[in-house]
């Protein structure tokens, strides 16, 4: 959808009045770094040299009632809108394949209340992670959303994607750290949610923004969550002769309810390729990262007692260097050229299930990506990384080192795998994504895993965007 | 002169490609922390060259303008946990937007008159250039401290002077050629770079002391970058690192200046300076007793002014935002001095202090010399 002639022109000349000139922009180099995130689609398709999806608009609003002017004026023409946060998305939540209008609330920067009595933090969205990080820090606090996306997704993201970080186990996904939130709706109108997040107020309707990737609103401000920094962490790395055992000794951490921070398990393939790379640790079976923090004298005995169930399964205690070593370079792995990147074919495949079926599901996946597409020569390598009382994630990943050069080719292929590999998720137990969100790249699934829900959920969405301009054509919605 | 081979754009290719779709240093850019637009960001730049190179956007004067708004501060590859020399591609990518004719008029002007005065500000005065005075130790005067901060210099001599030294005032006036290295303008550049070394080493001078940041780097980093080798066997030094040693060890004595509410700039290009902030630091101690309230972008993270990468004459308003953004961080942590220690740095950030206190570190320990 391109706005021409008369249209396009109201629709400028409004803009440019809600958020003023300098904050509007129709510049070439503007729309070219907006026409991707951190996804492989839209990458491969400008790298390929095809037409990049583009907004008509850029707008940068500094404040709330700027973006509610925003709303209305992409009501008025029915014209979509993508929020942007940080652009580091994997999935492409913003891309703005229909064009119109990408709204950067990046200049929404502002940290507004840290309190230390209540641990809680309260921000504007565009605030950048680590750029908060480093205010806690100043006072000993942290926002324990420890994503490897940190140096450039907005805390808006975080929420928008229902994202998670490195420490999740213990502290919990970004669902488990909001508390309350400020959204401007489709039609303009500035809601806030109730300022707690346990409450018998009926259902959490809060959370339908949570994961929402700017579908049902624009996040403005959130209060989050926050933790001292810990008095200590104690560090160990552990290996595994096989992923059976190293599972099984996770589940049974998890079980007693001993808290780690971190249990990083890496699947054999990743342990010979992805940490000898990135660590230069040459290690031949799974290798298990295990992290506790907190008060030492509470710490000490809960990492003592996973140390035994790590033993007691076999697995070789390598001293605390390794463990430390992938704690201090655990973003590493996205830097070039240490990260997948182009012209490869690559996709992160996660998902999560239950304990009792999750090495069934990890097999499954396995041997459909690589058997499947074996004539591509494609890899599979994963690792577990964000437990729960019940289960765990696997973040596994699929990697064509020489895929087709043709776009239209590639993004066929790209597409046929990530069907298999959903449906198989989906066929053991698991759901479309743990993290990443849903976005442009699995959309088409939405339907597969809600079923007959879907058409309800659907319904939720006209509810809010009647319209439909919140940036329609991600996590299956229409235009 | 010893000459060694200079990296191009085309040698840089790699990184515009690698660096294009990576957001890792995009929350140290300080450029991105004012315009708050993707495309003058690490990646957005890296993202731009590749396209230009693609075919998918040319140098005109929307692309052409977005490659400058770089303020140089080099904090994206400070902050890599790769290192990607991305700093030196852009500035390669602005050599090639030169060498194609298309750089801005903004660029075209500061090219003639560093070709006419071997600086962007005016014509040396004679007087500058007749030092006769010749030791062990130079004082890289530069242009920045000529032209804008003179009482720098002053300062610089008589503290100098208080340890027993009477410097050698070196390149009064001329730029070390850095700010045409900044902006894509390497051939002239490479000539007031080699005009430096010559001098340097035709005043038999053991240590250069600059009173830049900017200059320190450009000496001892960028001259290689540019295919020229340093001066041999001359140690060059930032004047603060200098300077600290001898107030440790009580050498140069200062009386303690009670001021409150101190905070520090770490200055433009300190970063290429692994010794210098925990330098100026101590010279703060020294003179007020407590250390610097710090603000939030410091030490590794440091932001610059806007005094860098050639902002001021390119991107005006850009280089004015940047100082204001940088008063507002001391604002923020309730200071009420921002004391810094390089004379391009105290000129650009006082135009825009509205009621905080800009000071030049070094004047204000000349105040305080027992």
């Amino acid at each position: 959808m391109q706005l021409r002639g008369l249209e396009y022109d109201m629709v400028l000349s409004e803009l440019a009045d809600a958020v003023g000139e300098e904050h509007l922009s129709t510049r070439a180099s503007d729309k070219l770094v907006y026409a991707t995130d951190w996804s492989w689609m839209p990458q491969m398709w400008l790298d390929r040299g095809e037409e990049a999806p583009s907004p008509d608009f850029i707008v940068h609003p500094g404040s709330v009632e700027e973006i509610a002017r925003v709303l209305q004026i992409a009501s008025t023409y029915r014209v979509p809108v993508v929020t942007w946060g940080g652009g580091s998305g994997s999935q492409g939540g913003t891309v703005p394949i229909f064009g119109g209008i990408v709204l950067d609330v990046k200049r929404l920067d502002k940290i507004l209340n840290i309190s230390e009595q209540s641990l809680t933090v309260t921000a504007q969205a565009g605030v950048i992670g680590e750029v908060l990080e480093y205010t806690l820090n100043e006072r000993g606090l942290t926002m324990p959303n420890y994503a490897a996306s940190a140096n450039c997704a907005t805390i808006g993201g975080y929420i928008a994607a229902r994202g998670s970080g490195v420490i999740s186990t213990k502290y919990g996904k970004v669902e488990d750290l909001v508390m309350s939130m400020q959204v401007v709706l489709a039609d303009g109108t500035i809601i806030r949610t109730p300022p707690v997040p346990k409450h018998a107020s009926g259902p959490d309707y809060a959370g339908l923004f949570v994961g929402s990737e700017g579908t049902f609103g624009v996040i403005t401000e959130a209060t989050f969550q926050i933790e001292r920094l810990p008095e200590t962490r104690l560090f160990r790395g552990i290996l595994f002769d096989d992923l059976h055992n190293a599972l099984e000794a996770g589940r049974q951490i998890m079980l007693a309810r001993l808290q780690p921070t971190v249990l990083r398990l890496y699947d054999e393939a990743s342990t010979v390729s992805l940490v000898k790379r990135v660590l230069n640790l040459d290690l031949q079976g799974s290798f298990l990262n295990v992290i506790f923090d907190g008060f030492e004298d509470i710490a000490t005995p809960q990492f003592n007692r996973a140390l035994k169930i790590c033993a007691d399964l076999g697995g070789r205690d390598l001293g605390e260097h390794s463990a430390k070593e992938w704690w201090e370079h655990r973003y590493d792995f996205y830097y070039p050229p240490l990260g997948l990147s182009l012209p490869k074919m690559y996709g992160t495949l996660e998902t999560v299930t239950t304990f009792d079926k999750i090495e069934a599901l990890y097999w499954a996946k396995k041997k459909a990506i690589e058997e499947g597409f074996a004539e591509w020569d494609t890899h599979y390598i994963a690792h577990f990384s964000h437990w729960f009382p019940w289960g765990v994630m696997v973040y596994d990943r699929f990697i064509i080192d020489n895929p087709p050069q043709d776009a239209h080719e590639a993004l066929k292929l790209h597409n046929r795998l990530w069907n298999v590999a959903l449906r198989t998720s989906l066929a053991h137990g698991g759901v479309l994504n743990e993290h990443h969100g849903v976005g442009l790249k699995l959309g088409r699934m939405m339907r597969e895993q809600y079923g007959p829900a879907f058409p309800l959920i659907e319904g939720i969405k006209r509810t809010f965007d009647p319209r439909g301009i919140m940036n329609p054509g991600k996590q299956g919605f229409s235009l | 002169m010893n000459t060694i081979p200079v990296k191009t754009f085309q040698d840089y290719i790699p990184i515009y490609d690698g660096d294009r779709y990576c957001l890792m240093c995009r929350h140290v850019c300080p450029v991105e922390r004012v315009t708050k637009r993707e495309s003058t960001t690490p990646h957005g730049w890296a993202l731009l060259i590749a396209s230009v190179i693609r075919g998918s956007l040319q140098w005109d004067a929307d692309t052409v303008d977005t490659l400058y708004q770089c303020s140089d501060c080099a904090s994206c590859q400070a902050n890599c946990a790769t290192d990607r020399p991305l700093p030196a591609a852009l500035k390669a990518a602005r050599a090639e937007v030169v060498r194609l004719g298309k750089q801005p008029a903004s660029v075209i002007e500061i090219e003639r008159k560093l070709r006419e005065w071997g600086n962007p500000y005016g014509e040396i005065l004679r007087s500058a250039q007749n030092d006769t005075t010749s030791g062990e130790v130079g004082l890289y005067v530069g242009a920045t401290a000529q032209f804008l901060r003179p009482q720098a210099i002053t300062a610089a001599q008589k503290l100098l002077g208080a340890t027993g030294i009477n410097p050698t005032l070196l390149s009064a006036g001329r730029s070390s050629g850095y700010l045409p290295y900044a902006l894509g303008l390497w051939d002239i550049a490479r000539e007031l770079a080699r005009q430096t070394v010559e001098e340097i080493v035709a005043s038999g001078v053991h240590e250069v002391l600059t009173l830049t940041a900017e200059d320190a780097h450009a000496i001892k980093h960028v001259y290689y970058e540019l295919g020229l080798m340093p001066p041999r066997q001359v140690r060059v030094t930032q004047i603060a690192e200098y300077l600290a040693p001898q107030v440790a060890s009580g050498e140069l004595k200062i009386r303690p200046l009670e001021m409150q509410a101190v905070t520090y700039h770490d200055p433009c290009h300190a970063l290429a300076l692994p010794d210098h902030a925990k330098a100026a630091r101590q010279l703060i101690v020294a003179l007020t007793g407590s250390a610097p309230r710090e603000m939030l972008w410091r030490e590794q993270r440091a932001a610059p002014c806007g005094a860098t990468g050639g902002l001021e004459f390119t991107q005006p308003k850009l280089a004015a935002a940047m100082a204001q953004k940088r008063l507002e961080g001391a604002r923020d942590i309730g200071a009420e001095i921002v004391l810094t220690d390089d004379p391009h740095c105290v000129s650009h950030l006082v135009q825009h202090a509205d009621g905080l206190s800009v000071q030049n570190l070094i004047e204000v320990l000349v105040e305080q010399m027992a």
